[in-house]
């Protein structure tokens, strides 16, 4: 707290303190830029498709998460990747659906309130494409998952990543359903990062 | 002589809940794309299934109990049809009924019926992917039977209507005398107002 009597009005101290910080982060950035930053919600999107017999191709988002994403380029095994994914924040466009999902028959979110990805190895395939390998952890089961990134360099030395996969549900127990819902749930997670 | 107030009530609601019940059907299975959208006309199909059977059931009860009226004469081959129509009118819609429950029972997807999410009603049966596949295949053959039954119904009433001229049809729209004939074989009685035809 400043001293009462301050010459500083309180908007233009905000100022100052957000100029000070400013100049931190812009010190330390490239530190910063090779280890994790937290990922930009805004420019992220969590989608899923699943198909069933007889039934148009469901697809959803997960609208709330958080998670940590650092991308080394040149040296992509010291990447590193972590999300964790509020399970009730299902979207599918019909809430009756979302609660359906959501019940003890599939996410059960109730009891397992988040979905979680951890990398464990990251691989260059080529110039645009990686491997994220990691732990998922989906209704309290933990299983090693594979995902294809797609990276593209944009400009402003930021990076789109797309990632996706097979999520094979029956693997963390989710068996409600089978065999007229399939195994398989597609899972893309799309991202914007900065680049080193 | 017509039906009583309450079987004549009990046809209109009945026959505006099938036309519902067919239409949304169709909907939802072949017009309908979003599968969120699918998913809530499925949960109100299985509701308003069960409100139909409601109504069926009362309208067999109503039919065992209730006086049936003279219906007007028509040529033999047209009595038989006639009865085995009226017949299978009251047989499809409650197997039809019958197959849409055990099938929602024996679905391999865990989804409990709850009326218009008031109360669950419980599965007839166990999960089975054979007898689903089963009475959904009969719950879609019943469903175009009884689309075919119930415009072979109008049209007979049209029939009546137009072509032999008789009161049919404005009888179940409530107009004329109430008969109280329950003894009479309705295909044996020809009524005085009917009228003759070829």
């Amino acid at each position: 707290m400043l001293k009462q009597g301050s010459p500083q009005h309180p908007r233009l101290r905000v100022l100052w303190i957000a100029a000070a910080w400013a100049l931190v982060v812009a010190l330390v950035s490239p530190t910063l830029a090779r280890g994790p930053v937290p990922i930009d919600r805004d420019r992220t999107q969590i989608r899923f498709s699943i198909d069933a017999i007889g039934w148009p191709t469901t697809r959803g988002t997960f609208r709330s998460f958080s998670g940590r994403i650092g991308v080394d380029i040149d040296n992509p095994s010291r990447s590193d990747v972590r999300f964790e994914v509020a399970s009730n924040s299902i979207e599918t466009g019909s809430a009756a659906l979302d609660d359906y999902i959501k019940s003890a028959a599939f996410l059960n979110t109730a009891r397992f309130p988040s979905i979680s990805f951890v990398s464990t190895d990251v691989v260059k395939l080529d110039d645009r494409t990686a491997r994220v390998d990691g732990d998922m952890t989906l209704l309290g089961v933990t299983r090693p998952v594979s995902l294809t990134v797609a990276v593209q360099r944009m400009a402003g030395a930021r990076v789109s990543l797309t990632a996706s996969g097979i999520i094979r549900r029956s693997q963390f127990g989710m068996v409600s359903g089978q065999p007229l819902i399939l195994d398989d749930i597609n899972l893309t997670v799309a991202t914007e990062t900065s680049a080193p | 002589m017509r039906w009583g107030r309450g079987a004549i009530l009990l046809h209109w609601i009945i026959a505006a809940l099938v036309l519902a019940m067919l239409g949304l059907g169709l909907l939802m299975v072949h017009a309908t794309t979003d599968p969120g959208r699918r998913f809530e006309l499925y949960q109100t199909h299985k509701s308003l299934g069960f409100v139909v059977l409601v109504f069926c059931l009362v309208r067999v009860g109503w039919r065992l109990v209730d006086s049936r009226p003279v219906v007007p004469g028509s040529p033999g081959w047209l009595k038989l049809a006639a009865r085995a129509t009226h017949l299978a009118l009251y047989a499809v819609p409650l197997t039809l009924i019958a197959t849409g429950w055990l099938a929602v029972s024996a679905s391999p997807i865990p989804l409990p019926t709850v009326i218009f999410g008031l109360f669950a009603v419980p599965n007839l049966i166990g999960p089975d992917v054979a007898t689903y596949l089963g009475a959904r295949s009969a719950h879609r053959l019943l469903a175009w039977t009884l689309g075919g039954l119930a415009f072979a119904h109008v049209l007979a009433a049209f029939w009546h209507h137009a072509i032999a001229g008789d009161d049919t049809l404005r009888r179940m729209l409530g107009r004329g005398p109430r008969g109280a004939s329950a003894s009479g074989d309705e295909t044996e009685q020809t009524p005085s107002n009917a009228q003759p035809h070829s």
